[in-house]
């Protein structure tokens, strides 16, 4: 069993009493076999001496205790690392950044608080999820509609804390943009409110997130600044009906006036999330093989064009949905078209039926694309999970690299291209190409995707790591990062955010210091270490 | 309420209860707990993302049918041959992509619960 860090057996032992005295001996989880339990299941580190392990975990019930737990960690100067329902996956899972942190696991405190439909919102603990949120949603029938990320298993606040995405429209994809109003546990105990919140007897928590003076919601999110217990979350009233529909574009020369256009619509709040599709590239999970296109390096502008014209198919799409009262989805999609039509010679259209909304629940398990409608579910599972494809060899895990480019043609490109090379460099085949999409999870700004393979194999490991390092490092070459990523790699991820001889985060540990002056949260999460275990970095 | 009403509503109610007398009530509440961790991957219906991707089966299901082909259902609650010891160790050690479930999520009451559930007599 890991220790945590200058803690002797037997003060761990009397710092364990201390935590079943508060949560009972049966949310106090010390054994080999328990604490096994809070590996993290996707970990590029599996195995190996430097994989992140727990020395326990505790499992408390209340905001109380919660307090308790880390006025006692504070005594004993044992490192406590809070999850919420521990299913980040991809993201580190249960596990802690730090070896020998206790795993404060908040997946008991699972109450759903509130849910207006006429204000708007849900108050929720750490341990509800995206499944139990939408189930009282509709018990109560009330009428408001999620924004889920892919895995319905996770916690809407965990989710947000750690800038996750989701499908709908544009404000309602920033988890942590549409959070409103914090409760905190501080690092020494105490019990902070923020926004109006923090009013005694507002009714406006919910209503109203700056309250006076700096906002301090934002150094909760990705951080080790304090433990959050309850989240109010924006939702969107639900809608009367969506629509799916879809532009295609000739050209490869095309995607740029179609990114630009789609900006004006999605920065006008007019569409939902836009889906970007390249059907002569061959679609996003069915990549055509441009081996032979590619013989000779990334091909130029006037090869694209020819290989466009020879698929026979549009170079680009779009889908999204429209949502709304069906009169407004009609006009909208009316105005849509006329402004591609003005704009893009060739420009086409495609539309599906008008739905009305909400789903009725027996046609919700045969809906497909359910997260576009705020539907929670597991199916995103399929990309990583055995196929025909990988049926002798699929992976156990993974660990996305998400590159944050610009929203612009050339930025796709530019982060496709590199990325290739990183892949090319380190001996694996391309997983992008001149066809490579971008995905929208933020309205403001693009994402491409790569998803390499983590294993129960630490050689195979060690190669997907050296792969999802040299992304790192290559797209920090053309000035672009990425927003989120396992606690293997995010030293290196916020070593690329250097800035003035990297200020922000030295910025960072200054506060890291005088909010938990005995470093007891999750140390070294995104990079930043208390002062007493600094010398951990790297 | 019109006669045909009252027909519709007891057999509905009828059914309920034969449904649940099927069930040993470790069963039942194994069920509940199915439903809730184990069915939204390895379930029947699926309907499947980004533009067709999945519209066959669910991901645990697809996967199963990809490693069993046809020698055995890819339906877990179609399985007549899951040993207790088989089904504990994946629920809490995980199996490729699924991941490990801790005692917060899935109790060692539920899980002998799900057990009794997947083992039960038919």
């Amino acid at each position: 069993m890991a220790l945590p860090p200058n803690t002797s057996q037997a003060e761990f032992n009397r710092a364990l009493a201390e935590f079943e005295s508060v949560v009972g001996a049966d949310w106090v989880f010390s054994s080999d076999a328990d604490v096994a339990l809070y590996r993290d299941s996707y970990s590029p580190l599996w195995g190996e001496e430097e994989e992140r392990i727990a020395s326990a975990a505790v499992a408390p019930d209340s905001v109380e205790e919660v307090q308790e737990i880390v006025r006692i960690a504070n005594r004993y100067k044992i490192p406590l690392y809070p999850i919420s329902t521990g299913r980040n996956l991809t993201y580190g899972g249960a596990a802690p950044t730090l070896t020998g942190s206790v795993v404060l696991d908040l997946k008991r405190m699972n109450r759903i608080i509130e849910v207006d439909d006429k204000r708007n919102y849900a108050l929720v603990e750490p341990g509800v999820s995206y499944f139990d949120l939408f189930k009282y949603i509709r018990e109560h029938d009330l009428q408001v509609m999620l924004d889920v990320p892919d895995p319905g298993w996770g916690s809407p606040m965990g989710n947000s804390l750690d800038h996750g995405v989701g499908y709908t429209f544009g404000p309602y994809r920033d988890h942590f943009g549409s959070h409103i109003g914090l409760e905190i546990v501080s690092a020494e105990g105490e019990l902070i409110r923020t926004g109006a919140g923090a009013i005694p007897g507002s009714d406006a928590w919910q209503d109203f997130h700056y309250g006076a003076g700096p906002s301090i919601d934002g150094l909760f999110a990705q951080s080790n600044f304090g433990i959050v217990t309850k989240m109010g979350v924006k939702l969107m009233p639900m809608p009367e009906a969506f629509k799916n529909v879809t532009v295609t574009v000739p050209r490869y020369q095309d995607l740029q006036s179609l990114i630009d256009e789609v900006n004006y619509l999605e920065d006008s709040y007019l569409i939902g999330m836009p889906f970007y599709n390249s059907p002569a590239g061959g679609g996003l999970f069915d990549p055509t093989p441009l081996g032979e296109l590619m013989q000779n390096g990334w091909p130029n502008p006037e090869q694209l064009e020819a290989f466009v014209t020879a698929q026979n198919k549009p170079a680009w799409s779009v889908s999204f949905h429209l949502y709304g009262p069906q009169e407004i989805i009609q006009g909208t999609w009316t105005a849509i078209q006329r402004r591609f039509s003005d704009k893009i010679a060739g420009a086409a259209f495609e539309e599906e039926d008008l739905h009305n909304l909400p789903i009725p629940d027996d046609d919700i398990p045969a809906l497909p694309d359910k997260a576009f409608l705020g539907i929670p579910n597991l199916e995103i599972f399929h990309i990583v999970n055995r196929n025909p494809m990988n049926d002798n060899d699929p992976p156990d895990g993974h660990a996305d690299m998400f590159t944050m480019a610009p929203r612009t043609a050339e930025g796709v490109h530019t982060a496709a291209r590199v990325l290739a090379e990183a892949y090319q460099e380190m001996g694996f085949p391309p997983a992008t190409s001149p066809f490579s999409t971008p995905i929208t999870f933020y309205a403001r700004a693009f994402v491409v995707a790569v998803l390499i393979p983590t294993w129960r194999d630490s050689a195979k490991n060690a190669a997907s790591r050296a792969l999802y390092e040299r992304c790192l490092d290559k797209i920090a070459e053309i000035g672009m990062g990425t927003y989120r990523t396992n606690p293997a790699f995010q030293e290196l991820a916020v070593s690329k955010y250097s800035f003035n001889e990297g200020a922000l985060l030295k910025y960072q540990e200054k506060l890291k210091d005088a909010i938990d002056p005995n470093g007891i949260i999750s140390p070294g999460r995104y990079g930043i270490w208390p002062a007493n275990m600094r010398n951990n970095r790297g | 309420m019109n006669k045909l009403s009252i027909l519709c509503l007891f057999l509905v109610s009828s059914i309920g209860v034969a449904e649940a007398q099927e069930l040993s009530p470790a069963e039942a509440s194994g069920k509940v707990v199915f439903d809730k961790w184990c069915e939204p991957c390895h379930g029947r219906v699926a309907g499947g993302v980004f533009g067709g991707l999945g519209t066959n089966a669910l991901p645990g299901t697809s996967a199963l049918m990809v490693k069993y082909k046809g020698d055995l259902p890819p339906v877990l609650e179609d399985r007549i041959d899951l040993q207790p010891i088989y089904i504990s160790t994946v629920v809490r050690g995980g199996l490729y992509g699924m991941p490990i479930s801790r005692k917060t999520e899935i109790s060692d009451a539920d899980l002998q619960n799900i057990i009794a559930y997947l083992n039960r007599p038919r």
